[in-house]
């Protein structure tokens, strides 16, 4: 989209210099790479390659000290050295995430003060770890000295790892440098764990979906930024955003794809890349850019490349492109397009892999093990550049303004014309009469319609939705109206497009218009559009409304409309009017507590949360309550959704209390949904500190449910896997029977054992269906149980919240079901 | 051992009226069968059990001791590393490293032993039949691995030969280290009267789980008699689930279980998590050797000294730092560490053993001798024992004891060791210029063991000696393929090579023999002479 600077930098290859470039010849999983130094001097790159392995490509290391490599590599291609220098170390799993990182190891009979802190200059001591994830586990080992440090437990995987020193969230460090010991964070299903140095969990956090990438830095989350602080950066295949800062979340942020790659910039900001293409900053907490483009984007990272000390945007492509953008305003420094053929982009990191002097390198993998070397351009390059004009932080401010006014000129003088030439059609009588009239206005309303019969509606019934109502004025007809929606999934897809239908078509669709909603015939009638929106979640969305109107149906000249429209937070939500709720079925579970405010207040949110298209909430004059009946939009059947809040009911009450203050209840069966609307609620009222009574007995026998299956699911777990590991043996024996028999030259023997080996064999893969579907049946329950532990989270505030999660880990990890009910209904 | 006398005075009660053949009269039978328990006399004791049983099949108290009697009759200490099997050793992938550093591995004895001067240095100490530094002691580990010596042995079917071969001389590997168990604990196999005492196919084990003592008992009978695992498991699961995950009897046992199925990880955490409870001599063992065998020996370090820091005057922990270091190749620390050993233990047979290997290689012959002395004074008598006092005595000058020794040698010795006397017994034909003797003794040597490599590299030098250059090449190549990891084989057989003029022959087997051993500083010179012609013509 702002591609304004490519005509100048495009061709260019000022921005990056290409360093190196030798290929590994080993495919490198997307996303799982990492750099370190693991005998504390030598950079080593470690990938993960599928089939359960970790090669660690060590050039630096002495040719001595790295083993003759295996039979068939001979590294023509390494630049600077003979023998290729790639090591594999046997996960013997599937590897889902590789990280390094320092961390104190402590070995036996080793004094403790000595172990704990890198001495500088010593730099055997301040190696760094090489940390493997897998489905079911951390791995810390230690690369120089071949020794596992901990193999640690991640029930819920490890999707992604991030090694920091993270106040709040690792242990904290007893040396004098007052901060927090460093500890591994793995990202799983739901959750995160912290590890410290002996891989016992230091901390446990909960996120929704599955944790996608991770990143940390200081103030990413936004807020205040003091020195020691670092906040977690949490990204999730829901397409969440998080930054926790200790155990409190202090950013959310939703995407519109799943995040790829986090990567800090400077304090308090940093860049993302989403798997539909977008690349994009955020500061402060706050969106700075974003650019999309076709494809999908596998990896960013934040690299200095013109050495002005604010770090450029790289991002790698699935195409195997390579482009960095500047951090503030994402114009495109550099490209680098990717040869015919050549592999996607696995991972972005940056080192001084040619350990040449102070200069980090980007190093792109590929997934083919394509390893590309870029240098920063040096800084004098620059400015000698800057004569040339194109790189564009070059450019002075008055350039840009001078570029902005040129452009707004040429849209002007494009109106002017197209103005004169109507005027001058008409004069002519070429077009009749298909002037727009001045005042022709249009107009969207947001509203809710349909309704649905007694709390549960039956599927005949027209169910509840939200539409977008486009209308104009009298003298104008609508031609089509497009609404845009870039955040969130609103339509299927990004936009939707509404045209008026003609002739049969309208009678049809008329004839199958919702009863009961008889202004809308009226509105129709005079060629109003009708577009469908489901808004995803409980969340306010800025749409754009395109509409084009022209004076007749058949006029050739069109005026076009951008409008924007804005939903509020609940606009998935319709009030019932009071015949309906008499009929609904109220909600059983629910939340209840005080505020100090009046129920005006409550009314207020009201008004500004939800679609009040059946008016204003109002208090009552004669009780001085407030109270609505909800329910929740339904799309059709058809276009799919994930929304969760299909046909529930949610019922507000605000009651003044005679001591003063207000005492509310939600009710609603969903625990999530009660928790957005008290989120908003407490966020409105300014409440910082809530712990309500609550209940929700539909909710808690589905998670009692769910406790038992993972239970069950954990024993037949341990039982298939020492089922499959005595058919592994049983595999071995027979193959070495029947090469003992090959070699005997005892070929009915030998067939005798090949048909054993088959059944076997057979019988193996049985066991491993079987064991994939248990695992899957665990994560789904395991899953929904991390969910239910947010949610319940979500519906306190303040310290309470962090004490929930404490308490739920401390009961899970018992195994304690009646603890885990009560904590997670907050009974302690 | 307490559960057995916990609940003697339930089990009185119960006690039939009519004499059970074997007690005598007027002796409660359980108490005669618990007293013979005691006195280890497990064959009486099961048989008094096995009638009681059959008059009151429910007797939990009987039945509990004969489970124990069967255990404790199959009973094999396991703290030790066992040896590989063929299957282990071909298609193994526990290691974490492929190509792990020198000296952070046990797969690579070589690479860190090479250092000149150190007493574990090839060219002063012998190596075994797979490749490693002879140590002073015989174990099973030290035989193990042998497949990964040298580059050209982890290829193609040289590799399997070389792992379907025994440690010892005429035995073969087999084919799994749970198959090895199997023959180990051949009770499993006896038919025994009247169907298996225990079906364990039709126990409810979560019924087990939930009464401690019978379960323990059941879990060992479980491992060491039946040698089955995977029920083993099973029961450990769940009694851990009843005992509130924080038994570590369980977890170990739940461990002891997964490293016989060959899920290392998985023993490796429970036993982590066992020492979280309690640090546990037999769990700090069983730890290392589960590292060892993913072929991590600093993490088995850690471990066995984090268990010697827990337990400071544990024998058997000490022992293990000082066998890991041996088979890193750190001969110094393993040095310092037997004799830490002996500090606590001043008869541990493999301290003094190792040791008198020690000082016999770094040219102590007098020192080993006085070790190989207090070994044969602490009872233990045996070829081995004879035949390095033999060898001690002749390096030490004292000729008159020598051959005595070595007499006695051979009187002991059985098919495994006859073939390594005789070829010492060259040696000191050779030492004393009687070649005709030295000649004999090597043919004996070859006689007993027609595959033993070093014995025929002896051979082939003798009979170059008798311008037999024909026989001594085809002996040469002949140890040469039976054991491609001694260089002495490669030198020789260059060596005869370059002085037939066949340089091309010289340069191949030159640069195995280097391969072999890379400092060998003869091969360096033959190669650098070879390569000097070469480049000159």
């Amino acid at each position: 989209m702002s591609d304004h600077g490519a005509a100048a930098s495009g061709g260019s290859r000022r921005g990056l210099m290409p360093a190196f470039e030798f290929n590994l010849r080993t495919s490198v999983q997307s996303g799982q790479v990492a750099v370190g130094k693991f005998n504390g001097r030598h950079p080593s790159l470690a990938c993960a390659t599928p089939g359960g392995k970790v090669f660690l490509h060590s050039p630096h290391e002495p040719a001595a000290a790295v083993a003759p490599a295996s039979s068939g590599e001979d590294g023509a291609e390494a630049p600077a050295t003979t023998a290729p220098h790639v090591r594999f170390l046997n996960v013997n799993r599937q590897v889902t995430a590789v990280a390094t990182g320092y961390m104190p190891v402590r070995r036996a009979g080793e004094a403790a003060a000595e172990a704990s802190e890198p001495v500088p200059g010593d730099a055997s001591a301040s190696r760094d770890l090489l940390f493997v994830g897998t489905a079911s586990s951390c791995l810390a080992y230690d690369v120089q000295s071949n020794a596992d440090v901990f193999v640690a437990d991640a029930t819920d995987g490890a999707a992604a790892l991030v090694v920091d020193r993270l106040p709040g969230i690792s242990p904290a460090d007893d040396a004098a440098t007052g901060g927090a010991a460093p500890a591994v964070v793995a990202g799983g299903n739901c959750s995160l764990q912290a590890f410290d140095e002996t891989g016992s969990e230091a901390a446990w956090l909960v996120t929704s979906d599955q944790v996608s990438a991770m990143a940390t830095g200081r103030g990413l989350g936004g807020g205040a930024v003091d020195a020691s602080s670092r906040d977690l950066l949490v990204a999730s295949e829901d397409m969440e955003l998080r930054a926790f800062r200790g155990d409190n979340v202090v950013m959310e942020a939703t995407e519109t794809a799943a995040v790829t790659g986090l990567s800090a910039l400077a304090p308090g900001s940093f860049a993302y890349s989403l798997s539909n293409g977008t690349v994009g900053v955020y500061r402060g907490g706050q969106r700075l850019w974003r650019v999309k483009a076709r494809g999908n984007a596998t990896a960013c990272l934040a690299f200095d490349l013109d050495a002005d000390g604010d770090p450029e945007v790289l991002s790698g492509w699935a195409s195997g492109k390579v482009e960095a953008r500047r951090s503030d305003n994402g114009a495109l420094v550099y490209r680098e397009r990717a040869a015919a053929g050549s592999a996607g982009v696995a991972g972005l990191v940056s080192s001084d892999y040619r350990m040449g002097g102070s200069d980090d390198q980007a190093v792109v993998v590929g997934a083919d093990g394509t390893v590309r070397g870029f240098l920063p351009v040096e800084a004098e390059a620059a400015a000698a550049a800057a004569g040339g004009g194109s790189l564009m932080d070059e450019k002075g401010a008055d350039d840009k303004a001078l570029d902005d006014l040129q452009a707004q000129k040429r849209v002007a003088e494009l109106r002017l014309r197209s103005l004169k030439a109507s005027v001058q059609a008409i004069k002519t009588g070429a077009i009749s009469s298909g002037a727009i009239p001045a005042g022709a206005a249009v107009g969207v309303v947001a509203r809710v319609v349909g309704r649905p019969r007694g709390g549960l509606p039956d599927p005949a019934a027209p169910r509840p939705r939200l539409e977008l109502l486009v209308r104009c004025s009298a003298r104008v007809q609508l031609r089509c109206a497009v609404a845009l929606s870039l955040d969130a999934a609103v339509f299927d897809g990004e936009s939707c497009v509404a045209v008026p239908l003609r002739g049969a078509d309208a009678a049809a669709a008329a004839a199958q218009r919702l009863v009961g909603t008889d202004h809308d015939e009226a509105a129709l009638a005079n060629g109003a559009l009708c577009i469908a929106a489901t808004p995803p979640r409980n969340a306010a969305l800025s749409l754009r409304v395109k509409a084009v109107a022209g004076a007749r149906a058949t006029a050739d000249r069109f005026l076009s409309f951008d409008i924007p429209v804005t939903l509020p937070e609940f606009a998935g939500w319709r009030r019932m009017r009071e015949d309906e709720e008499a009929k609904a079925v109220l909600p059983e579970g629910g939340v209840a507590f005080a505020l100090k405010d009046r129920p005006e207040r409550v009314a207020m949110w009201l008004n500004r949360s939800f679609l009040a298209s059946e008016g204003p909430f109002e208090v009552s004059p004669d009780t001085g309550a407030c109270r609505a009946v909800f329910v929740g939009v339904q799309p059709s059947a058809e276009t799919p959704s994930t929304a969760a809040h299909n046909g529930l009911v949610l019922v507000v009450e605000a009651s003044p209390q005679p001591a003063g203050g207000t005492a509310v209840r939600l009710r609603c069966d969903s625990m999530a949904e009660t928790a957005d609307v008290l989120q908003s609620l407490a966020a409105s009222m300014g409440v910082e500190e809530l712990v309500p009574r609550m209940a929700f007995p539909a909710e808690m026998r589905s998670i009692k449910g769910l406790l038992v299956a993972v239970q069950e699911a954990n024993t037949v777990r341990l039982r298939l896997s020492a089922d499959l590991a005595d058919g592994a043996n049983r595999v071995k024996s027979l193959v070495v029977r029947a090469e003992d028999a090959r070699m005997r030259g005892d070929i009915v023997g030998m067939r005798g054992a090949y048909a054993r080996l088959m059944t076997v064999n057979g019988e193996l893969a049985g066991e491993h269906a079987k064991r994939a579907a248990n695992h899957e049946a665990l994560m789904g329950a395991l899953r929904r149980i991390n969910t239910a532990v947010q949610t319940a989270a979500r519906l306190r505030l303040g310290p309470a919240r962090a004490q929930l999660v404490a308490d739920c880990r401390a009961a899970l990890k018992t195994n304690n079901m009646a603890g885990m009910l009560s904590a997670l209904q907050g009974a302690a | 051992m307490a559960s057995a006398e916990v609940i003697t005075g339930k089990a009185s009660a119960s006690a039939g009226s009519a004499p059970v053949p074997g007690v005598p009269a007027n002796v409660d039978p359980v108490f005669y069968a618990q007293l013979k328990f005691r006195r280890r006399q497990y064959e009486p004791c099961i048989d008094i059990c096995t009638e009681l049983l059959q008059r009151n099949p429910y007797d939990r108290a009987v039945w509990l001791l004969k489970t124990r009697a069967l255990t404790e009759q199959a009973y094999v200490d396991d703290t030790d590393l066992e040896e590989q099997g063929v299957a282990d050793l071909l298609m193994d992938d526990n290691a974490m490293a492929q190509a792990p550093r020198p000296g952070t591995s046990i797969n690579r004895p070589g690479t860190s032993s090479a250092r000149p001067g150190s007493s574990l240095d090839p060219s002063i100490r012998p190596v075994t039949a797979s490749g490693r530094p002879m140590s002073g002691f015989l174990r099973p580990s030290t035989a193990a691995t042998a497949a990964s010596g040298t580059a050209r042995m982890r290829t193609g079917s040289a590799r399997a030969n070389s792992a379907f071969r025994g440690a010892r001389a005429g035995s073969a590997r087999p084919l799994t280290s749970l198959g090895r168990r199997v023959r180990l604990g051949t009770a499993s196999m006896l038919s025994q009267k009247g169907g298996p005492f225990i079906d364990v196919q039709r126990l409810d084990l979560r019924k087990y789980a939930k009464r401690p003592q019978l379960a323990k008992a059941l879990c060992d009978f479980l491992l060491y008699h039946d040698n089955n695992p995977r029920k083993a498991v099973e029961l450990a699961a769940a009694a851990t689930v009843v005992m509130g995950y924080s038994d570590w009897f369980w977890k170990s046992r739940l461990a002891k279980g997964y490293y016989m199925i060959g899920l290392m990880r998985e023993a490796e955490r429970q036993l982590r998590s066992a020492l979280g409870h309690q640090p546990i001599v037999e769990c700090f063992l069983e730890l290392g050797k589960v590292y060892l065998r993913l072929d991590q020996p600093a993490a088995a370090l850690d471990a066995f000294s984090r268990g010697a820091e827990a337990s400071p005057s544990d024998v058997s922990l000490k022992l293990a730092v000082a066998r890991t270091h041996e088979l890193v190749g750190e001969a110094q620390l393993a040095l310092e560490a037997f004799r830490r050993v002996l500090h606590y233990d001043a008869s541990s047979a493999e301290a003094i053993a190792s040791l008198a290997a020690h000082h016999f290689y770094s040219d102590q012959p007098e020192v080993a001798l006085k070790h190989y002395r207090r070994l044969l004074q602490m009872g233990l008598f045996s070829a081995e024992l004879w035949n390095n006092l033999g060898l001690s005595c002749f390096h030490a000058g004292q000729y008159d004891m020598t051959l005595t020794c070595f007499d006695r040698a051979l009187s002991l010795a059985g098919d495994d060791a006859i073939a390594d006397v005789w070829h010492n017994v060259a040696q000191v034909a050779v030492g004393l210029g009687d070649s005709a003797l030295a000649y004999q003794a090597l043919k004996v040597a070859l006689a007993a063991d027609a595959s033993h490599a070093e014995s025929m590299i002896n051979l082939g030098v003798l009979e170059l000696r008798r311008d037999r250059a024909d026989t001594a090449r085809s002996l040469f190549s002949s140890a040469q393929r039976l054991a491609p990891h001694l260089f002495e084989a490669w030198f020789n057989g260059a060596l005869l090579s370059y002085k037939l003029g066949d340089f091309q022959e010289a340069y191949r087997q030159v640069s195995q023999a280097l391969e072999a051993y890379p400092g060998h500083a003869d091969s360096l010179e033959l190669m650098k002479q070879l390569r000097r012609l070469f480049t000159l013509t």
